[in-house]
């Protein structure tokens, strides 16, 4: 069976004024059930935060990794 | 989809040097330009173009291009000779994707060595039309490119549509004015560049390089170099250029 490419959102040489921008322009771009890798070189904590006040429910949120130079986190659009 | 580090952002670095910068922002993988202090150039022999891959590897930033502007005719096979020991893709500067004749001239060179020959574009719909028939002519992957971005100047709005012209071919995309330069920018489009890139599942080298020679003590700061520039030199650590190499 053929795997899905990876989707790699790596947000290090995004300016800090577009790094939340463009994580959740990303996020809306995906359809229920599709997920991304969002790649940072801290722990991404207040992103979850904002993601639970304005999403609540429909994402997913999975450390792949946890520094201490690389911060990998699988963010999905839950289905359904 | 793999951040690598360019020669381009310290090119005074020695080799060691340049992993352990590598290594200590994260990065995966290394663009090497020739000319620059790394010492990897086509004057080193097989031996120690298979010892710096096996270093960098071990590493854990490999090195995922070699590149070069001179792609005179007498050195290809030098050229395709060392990327072939090194293991890595060869960018063509300049403006080799809209040299046909070039092409066919040096593409036999690169097809024979097994190595893969990335032609330098803009991003425009014109080169990357002309490079999707070159490609055609070259079966087996072997002609790609390395689409060279500067925030400053491109339309990176169009970054889908691009993707979608040639996403396929492209290996490497070269961006320049990351970095200690990002913080600087004020809102350029680098994160609409990077959106699309994901959605797409782009999966090869993002390169991140100075945007000129005039950031290059920003980049040897942030990149943990300082102490190599000499006495004096914390006193301008909060300074994010130096007007020194303007004109490099």
């Amino acid at each position: 069976m053929p795997q899905e490419k990876l989707r790699e959102l790596d947000v290090r040489v995004i300016p800090p004024r577009e790094k939340h921008a463009t994580i959740f322009q990303t996020f809306h771009a995906l359809e229920p059930g599709e997920a991304f890798v969002l790649v940072n070189d801290h722990d991404p904590l207040p992103l979850r935060y904002q993601f639970q006040f304005q999403y609540d429910g429909q994402f997913g949120w999975e450390y792949l990794e946890r520094g201490p130079t690389v911060w990998r986190v699988a963010i999905s659009r839950v289905a359904g | 989809m793999r951040l690598a580090l360019s020669s381009g952002a310290a090119p005074d670095a020695t080799f060691a040097e340049l992993l352990e910068s590598a290594v200590r922002r994260g990065f995966a993988a290394l663009e090497l330009v020739e000319g620059h202090a790394h010492g990897v150039d086509r004057g080193i022999s097989t031996a120690d173009a298979l010892e710096a891959a096996a270093t960098a590897a071990s590493a854990s930033v490999p090195i995922a291009a070699f590149r070069t502007d001179d792609v005179a005719e007498p050195g290809l096979p030098a050229l395709a000779g060392l990327a072939a020991a090194l293991d890595a893709p060869v960018i063509a500067g300049g403006l080799a994707v809209r040299d046909d004749d070039w092409i066919r001239l040096a593409a036999p060179h690169f097809v024979s060595a097994g190595v893969d020959l990335l032609l330098q574009t803009d991003g425009s719909q014109a080169e990357l039309i002309r490079a999707r028939r070159t490609a055609s002519h070259w079966a087996g992957g072997t002609i790609g490119l390395a689409w060279e971005v500067d925030p400053a100047s491109a339309r990176l709005d169009a970054a889908s549509e691009v993707l979608a012209t040639a996403g396929d071919l492209i290996r490497q995309v070269r961006l320049r004015g990351g970095g200690p330069e990002s913080i600087a920018q004020t809102g350029m489009g680098v994160g609409t560049l990077m959106s699309a890139l994901a959605l797409h599942a782009f999966d090869g080298v993002i390169a991140l390089a100075p945007s000129t020679a005039r950031y290059r003590y920003a980049w040897s700061a942030w990149l943990g170099r300082r102490g190599g520039w000499g006495c004096g030199s914390k006193t301008y650590e909060r300074e994010l250029a130096t007007l020194t190499g303007v004109n490099e």
